[in-house]
């Protein structure tokens, strides 16, 4: 429109416009003048804007006033030289805070010759010829930048810059521009980080371990330490080359296995190996290699950290441990056979089977030596692989032996042959048989009688290497039992038995039972352990021989040796001294009371059952004396003569059994009629369980309670734990009553919170039987089970020492009971040589100081400082602590002044019936905050470990 | 602990003019030296705004105007006084 109006408008239309034009501008210099040049825009009353003139300018000139801003603002010092070096320009930062010392700043200003100024300054600086050199070189052409880093220090500080050179534009002549960055903190950090790299490397270069950093996303080896090159015995580079050779090197029996594992666990980067690699001289290590996972922050797998050790040592130190035990068991499984053996064939025979089920051999071969000359004519073989054993057997009788063989070697060398690596021995035959059948290493041991070899023993077994110097020498003195007991057989096979065994019941007969009474005495004394002498006679049995007859009689004392023999754990340590006089020795047995139980519960089953006579029944009894050792005698003929005492005295009183020390009797009497009680008690519910508050130091409430045990005996009163605790945890009853305790306890919890009372935390103690009983983690699901709130009225006490028994085991099941909600404390803490690592890992919620502890704080400052560290102690871990056993004013004031959270002793209150702590210290209670004080965890930081 | 009064600013500006751009820098310094944790500042481009501008009744940038506390009031230019912006914006006394 305005368009059209212009075209039509006539000359003095023109003026007009000019003049409105001149005020316009006017107007804008005025509004600049007035807003003092200060305004961007003006808009009009409808909204549009004028652009002032001066902002227009500022528009146009903005790029170069840019430039020469960000020149000024960049931190470095930068000057601009024409073709012979003069300075024409420079920036703010040059012009004003040009360091000291540096070649650069106030004293070289535009118009100077930098140049020249360098070259002048060479005196005290290296770096300004340096710079004047380059300088010329960019000027001349012959370079398009140049850079250094020089320093300058002063006195208060060490700085180091950049000078850079670049030549300006594309022709050299028009002259360079000169730029000095301070890169004195770049180049600290630098140092650093080459320090710390240095550090790392002298220690990754310096361990005998292989560290290596994988990039997970492109499958590339980033670094690994030069340990490789040593273990794996192939270079560092060929691992960058191919990040998947070292996979290349494990031994083909373990790479399926590897691999599989590897890639599965690859994925998430985190996996742990153990493998054999196969080194270029054919020589094996065991490697035990460990990955940890390098995420990003979105949680992406980026790098794998891990960790290669040559465990070959280890793995060797516990492979001869397994394969000497393995030897030992053999060896002693063996030797007692040797004992009992009456004939040659049962000897080889047994002693084949003892060496593959005991000894792990694949294969035992005994034979005989063909008198003909070298060949062997097995008697006796065993093997769990039937197809092998007849192999094994085939070989060892063939005629088609080189004299080179291990067999013939053995029999003429008279010495053990050993091939410690059947697969690569070239003077084994039957290489290729026995690697089919995973045999790797056998030995071939002679067996000599009278300096002949008169038979071999062989081994096979699917170790390589199996056979070492301490293996070799007990079962080279093995071979020289057999053969011993060869000799022995042969010559005196059937005099020795008579003279050793009863005939009528093949029982070892006074002489021999003697003797070996002394043999287990000497253990028992090696050992430090126990031992009993249990004699036993049937009562009547002169009336029963003389009424019957001597064939009746004979017969019963057959079935009773028999039944005896049926029963026990080890034949020889049965004898019949004469007559019907038996005797017996017993050994691994923890207490006069198990021992007596176990008699008890062997006469069951030896008399309890009716013997039968021809068509008719006989009972039969029999009264028993019983010696210690070491108590009651420390040789077998005082303990025979004491344990005839004792069976005389049974035998006068009436008694089925008794021990030769009296006190022992009474002692035993005792602790078997409590037995009985507290079975009786069980099931009449005569336990009762007390409360014992536990008291917070700071604001002197009840916090929580501690369940405690007592028996309400009829004929007595209450009795106290001490007495029979030790008999429940013996007899096994202790399971039961700890259930019941568990169940009372969240019983009573329960009822006091439905009946609005600020039920407080109990703590129920926890026995070492419960704790290892299978069952005691659903046992407590069980109990909590009842009802929602039932965990958080529960911690379970369970003592240090109980805790530190089985601490892996422990530390998972205690794991389990917290995830449950209910809290666990460790009872008499510093009883049980914790291990501060073990300590800080196990998953618990408070630790009670034991009451010992307590009683010396006052005693002397040692006492004070130890439960001051062991508050301390706790509080670091994050645990609340309980002092038990508090008893004075003292006590509880020093235990406060050290911070201890809890208390619980006699000072506040001794453990009281449920009914008597519900009114005086819940009722007494202010209800709500108590409560919730109780429950709530003192360090709502911790986590579960 | 008496609870100081919180500053709420809305600065007009006409994109990054230089007079607007060294207003807001002006403000921000001030801001941080005088107000600091208590201020809050509104930015509106009348070139993005303009009708906004219309009905607030600004026609200069930059504008600044002191919303909170009361009363209001609007200070035109670059706020490169300090002393005087300080003033007429009523907070003479926090620099005392």
């Amino acid at each position: 429109m305005s368009r059209r109006k212009r075209l039509a408008a006539p000359a003095d239309v023109n003026d007009e416009v000019a003049g409105l034009i001149d005020a316009l501008q006017d107007v804008e210099q005025r509004l600049a003048q007035l807003t003092s040049d200060e305004i961007d825009t003006v808009t009009n009353r409808d909204g549009k804007t004028f652009v002032l003139r001066r902002a227009q300018e500022y528009l146009r000139s903005s790029e170069a006033a840019k430039q020469v801003a960000i020149l000024n603002a960049l931190p470095a010092y930068i000057a601009l030289l024409d073709a012979q070096g003069v300075i024409i320009s420079v920036n703010e930062a040059w012009r004003q805070f040009g360091p000291a010392g540096a070649i650069q700043g106030p004293g070289y200003d535009v118009g100077v010759n930098y140049l020249e100024a360098c070259d002048r300054a060479a005196g005290e600086l290296f770096a300004a010829h340096q710079a004047a050199a380059g300088i010329r070189s960019v000027l001349a052409g012959r370079a398009t930048s140049f850079s250094i880093e020089y320093p300058s220090h002063s006195a208060a500080q060490q700085r180091w810059f950049l000078l850079k050179v670049t030549a300006l534009g594309n022709d050299h002549l028009k002259g360079v521009i000169v730029m000095h960055l301070d890169v004195t903190a770049e180049r600290q950090v630098k140092e650093t980080l080459h320090a710390s790299e240095a550090r790392f490397r002298q220690m990754a270069e310096n361990i005998h371990d292989v560290f290596f950093l994988e990039d997970a996303v492109d499958n590339r080896m980033i670094y690994v330490s030069p340990a490789y090159e040593e273990i794996w015995g192939r270079s560092c580079e060929s691992l960058y080359a191919d990040p998947d050779s070292w996979r290349a090197a494990i031994h083909p029996d373990d790479r399926v296995a590897t691999h599989e594992k590897y890639n599965e666990h690859k994925l998430v980067g985190q996996f742990e190996l153990e493998y054999r690699i196969v080194r270029p001289d054919h020589s094996i290590r065991w490697i035990e290699a460990r990955g940890f996972p390098v995420l990003d922050d979105n949680g992406t797998l980026v790098r794998i950290a891990g960790i290669a050790q040559d465990i070959t040592e280890r793995k060797q130190a516990e492979n001869r441990i397994a394969y000497l035990n393995r030897v030992y068991a053999m060896l002693s499984g063996i030797n007692t056979l040797i004992i009992r053996a009456c004939d040659r064939d049962e000897l080889f025979r047994e002693a084949c089977r003892i060496a593959v089920d005991a000894g792990s051999f694949r294969v035992c071969v005994l034979g005989l030596v063909d008198r003909d000359g070298m060949n062997i004519v097995p008697i006796a073989s065993c093997s769990k692989d039937e197809e092998l054993r007849s192999a094994v057997e085939g070989i060892l009788s063939s005629t088609e032996d080189a004299p080179t063989n291990l067999v013939t070697r053995a029999i003429s060398e008279k010495k053990t042959v050993v091939s410690n690596d059947l697969q690569h021995d070239p003077d084994t035959l039957f290489r290729a048989q026995y690697a089919a059948s995973g045999v790797r290493s056998m030995a071939v041991l002679p067996l000599i009688v009278a300096d002949e070899t008169v038979g071999v023993l062989a081994l096979y077994a699917s170790e390589i290497e199996f056979f070492q110097h301490e293996e070799l020498k007990l079962l080279t003195e093995l071979a020289g039992d057999i053969a011993f007991a060869m000799e022995h057989i042969k010559t005196q096979e059937r005099l020795d038995y008579l003279a050793s065994y009863d005939m009528l019941t093949g029982l070892a007969n006074r002489a021999l039972f003697h003797e070996r009474l002394e043999q287990n005495i000497v253990i028992a004394q090696e050992q430090d352990s126990k031992l009993a002498l249990v004699l036993l006679d049937i009562e009547r049995f002169k009336t029963i021989n003389d009424s019957l007859g001597r064939p009746v009689g004979d017969a019963l004392l057959k079935a009773v040796a028999a039944r005896m023999a049926d029963i026990a754990a080890d034949v020889s340590r049965l004898g019949r001294l004469d007559a019907d006089h038996f005797a017996v020795i017993v050994s691994k047995f923890q207490s006069e009371e198990q021992l007596a139980h176990r008699v008890e519960k062997r006469i069951a089953e030896v008399f309890g059952l009716p013997f039968g006579i021809g068509t008719a029944e006989l009972r039969l009894a029999a009264k028993i004396g019983i010696a210690m050792f070491p108590a009651d005698g420390a040789n077998a003929d005082t303990l025979f003569k004491n344990a005839e005492a004792a069976l005389k005295n049974a035998k006068l009183h009436g008694e089925r059994y008794l021990f030769y020390t009296q006190a022992m009797n009474a002692r035993v009497a005792e602790k078997l009629t409590l037995e009985n009680q507290l079975s009786r008690a069980l099931d009449n519910g005569e336990f009762v369980l007390h409360y014992q508050p536990k008291i917070n130091l700071v604001t002197g409430r009840v916090t929580s309670a501690e369940a405690l045990i007592r028996w309400n005996d009829p004929r007595t009163s209450l009795v106290a734990p001490a007495r029979f605790i030790s008999v429940l945890e013996e007899t096994g009853m202790i399971q039961e009553v700890g259930r019941w305790a568990l169940r009372q306890t969240i019983e009573d919890y329960l009822r006091w919170r439905n009946a609005g009372l600020p039920a407080v935390r109990i703590a129920v103690n926890v026995s070492a039987r419960q704790l290892r009983h299978r069952g005691f983690i659903s046992e407590v699901k069980h109990a909590i089970g009842i009802h929602p709130d039932a965990a958080a009225g529960l911690e379970l006490e369970i003592t240090e020492s109980l805790i530190m028994e089985d601490v892996k085991h422990s530390i998972t099941s205690l794991q389990t009971i917290r995830s449950l909600g209910v809290t666990v404390a460790i009872d008499d803490f510093g009883t049980g040589f914790s291990s501060l690592s073990y300590l800080s890992k196990l998953p618990v919620d408070a630790l009670k100081i034991e009451r010992s502890f307590v009683v010396d704080m006052t005693a002397a400052p040692e006492g004070l400082a130890l439960v001051s560290t062991i508050i301390n102690l706790a509080h670091s871990l994050k645990l609340k602590v309980v002092a038990e056993g508090v008893e004075t004013e003292e006590q509880s004031r020093l235990l406060r002044l050290l911070g201890c959270d809890e208390t619980q002793g006699f000072l506040f209150s001794k453990p009281v019936p449920a009914d008597l702590f519900e009114s005086k210290f819940l009722i007494n209670l202010p209800p709500g905050n108590i409560g919730t004080a109780s429950f709530s965890h003192p360090f709502p930081n911790q986590t579960a470990h | 602990m008496s609870r100081r009064p919180q500053f709420k600013f809305c600065l007009y500006l006409a994109g990054d003019a230089l007079n607007s751009a060294q207003a807001l820098v002006n403000l921000r310094a001030l801001c941080e030296t005088y107000l600091p944790d208590r201020h809050v500042i509104e930015i509106v481009d009348v070139f993005r705004e303009p009708k906004r501008a219309l009905e607030d009744g600004i026609f200069m940038t930059p504008t600044l105007v002191k919303l909170a506390p009361l009363p209001v009031r609007k200070i035109v230019g670059t706020l490169s006084h300090t002393a005087t912006v300080l003033m007429a914006l009523g907070l003479e006394s926090v620099t005392s």
